[in-house]
């Protein structure tokens, strides 16, 4: 590189640094270097001059400011809402999710009740016995028994009543330790289906489950 | 030649002290410590006004831009693993919800340059070296005038104007290169200089 081109190198690096030194945050290096090269360069002294003269300038501006008082109520005002709002939704979340939690377990709950009577209900011949028939297991279960139910806890006694009378029901045993209710027809009930009685308590909003307790099969 | 004086340090220089006082202050912020959050408030909000005062005369506009900006503070201060200065990093914030706020603000607002021409056409006024100085920084576009007054209001080194301005530093030498030359052709006169080529 010929001196010519290491002069026009530093010119050109010196003009480049000037507003960094200017305003104090170039390096010592760089401040070195500028200044060097101001010494010899008029064009170099002159923009370092504009620039200075920029900056005082610019510090001395007006500022158009607010009331840093009134600004910050504003937005105090407004985090205040926030975090209302925040809360109310928590709150609103929260219930949500308690009656959310609610469904699920019921929903769940349904699930199991279904597949648990489809599980039951599906004996073709083939089938035989189900081997995973759990509430009809056992032989707690008087013979003359028609229906095996469960039941609403939250059903009253009243409830239960209307509701065995209406079918012409009676309990025969239960619940047992896994709450099963064992349903048999009164005996001057006319004659009627199982199926249709079972399907009639499955119906109803307090029983949670209902089976014929030979899997469909006609008694009466 | 005639000795140049060099350069006092910048008035509102963040020394180191101040920046842990800062972030001892942002620690509580994240606390949720609503007295931390007002001194941080008080202590940015002149910067903040005069900063975001280049970007639009709207004194509306400049408090929505300062509450954004705190706003972000107060969620985010959490957030802040110091790998910037916290001036750093709440005047980048500013930048950025400025630019949204005068966008949001464009229809109604009157722009800086649009101002300047005004005040132009009252002589008494245009004779005033920072008004003048004003209007010349109006002619600049928005990444150059505030390249410029992050470097000479703020104080704030290249590498920072990156971090701020979320650019490369190439591009902020670019950005004061263009408003240095665009500068010595609108005021020629400003340092009792003749403009000449420096590119």
């Amino acid at each position: 590189m010929s001196s010519f081109d290491e002069r026009f190198a530093d010119h050109r690096e010196a003009w480049e640094l000037i507003p960094w030194v200017v305003n104090g945050t170039a390096t010592e290096q760089e401040r070195a270097l500028v200044h060097a090269h101001l010494a010899d360069c008029a064009d170099c002294t002159s923009e370092f001059r504009f620039q200075s003269e920029l900056r005082t300038a610019v510090l001395g501006t007006s500022t158009p400011v607010a009331d840093a008082s009134a600004s910050f109520l504003k937005l105090s005002t407004r985090l205040d809402s926030a975090s209302a709002a925040a809360a109310t939704y928590r709150r609103r979340f929260a219930t949500f999710t308690g009656r959310r939690t609610l469904l699920a377990v019921v929903a769940l709950e349904a699930v199991f009740v279904i597949g648990l009577s489809t599980a039951l209900s599906v004996r073709g011949p083939t089938l035989g016995v189900a081997a995973y028939r759990t509430l009809g297991a056992g032989a707690e279960f008087p013979r003359h028994a028609t229906i095996r139910a469960v039941l609403d806890p939250a059903l009253s006694l009243s409830e239960l009543q209307a509701m065995l009378a209406e079918l012409q029901l009676q309990i025969v045993a239960g619940p047992s330790a896994s709450g099963v209710f064992s349903l048999a027809p009164e005996a001057s009930a006319p004659s009627a289906s199982t199926a249709q009685t079972v399907s009639e308590l499955r119906s109803r909003t307090g029983v949670r489950f209902a089976e014929p307790t030979d899997g469909g099969t006609e008694r009466r | 030649m005639q000795a140049i004086a060099m350069t006092s340090p910048r008035p509102d220089q963040a020394p180191f002290s101040t920046n842990n006082c800062d972030v001892a202050l942002l620690r509580q912020v994240a606390a949720g410590d609503r007295a931390a959050f007002e001194s941080l408030y008080n202590g940015y909000f002149g910067r903040l006004s005069r900063f975001l005062g280049r970007l639009t005369p709207r004194r509306e506009v400049i408090e929505e831009a300062i509450n954004d900006t705190f706003w972000i503070v107060w969620q985010k201060a959490g957030d802040f693993r110091g790998s910037s200065l916290v001036s750093t990093w709440i005047i980048g914030i500013a930048y950025r919800r400025g630019l949204m706020a005068l966008r949001r603000n464009a229809s109604a607002s009157m722009n800086a340059m649009a101002e300047a021409e005004e005040r132009g056409h009252e002589p008494a006024v245009a004779e005033e070296r920072q008004d003048w100085v004003s209007q010349g920084l109006a002619h600049l576009p928005i990444e150059q005038r505030s390249t410029l007054e992050l470097a000479y209001y703020l104080g704030h080194s290249c590498q920072e104007i990156a971090q701020i301005m979320d650019c490369s530093v190439g591009t902020v030498k670019a950005r004061m290169f263009h408003a240095r030359v665009k500068l010595r052709n609108l005021l020629p006169t400003l340092g009792g200089s003749v403009p000449g080529d420096h590119s």
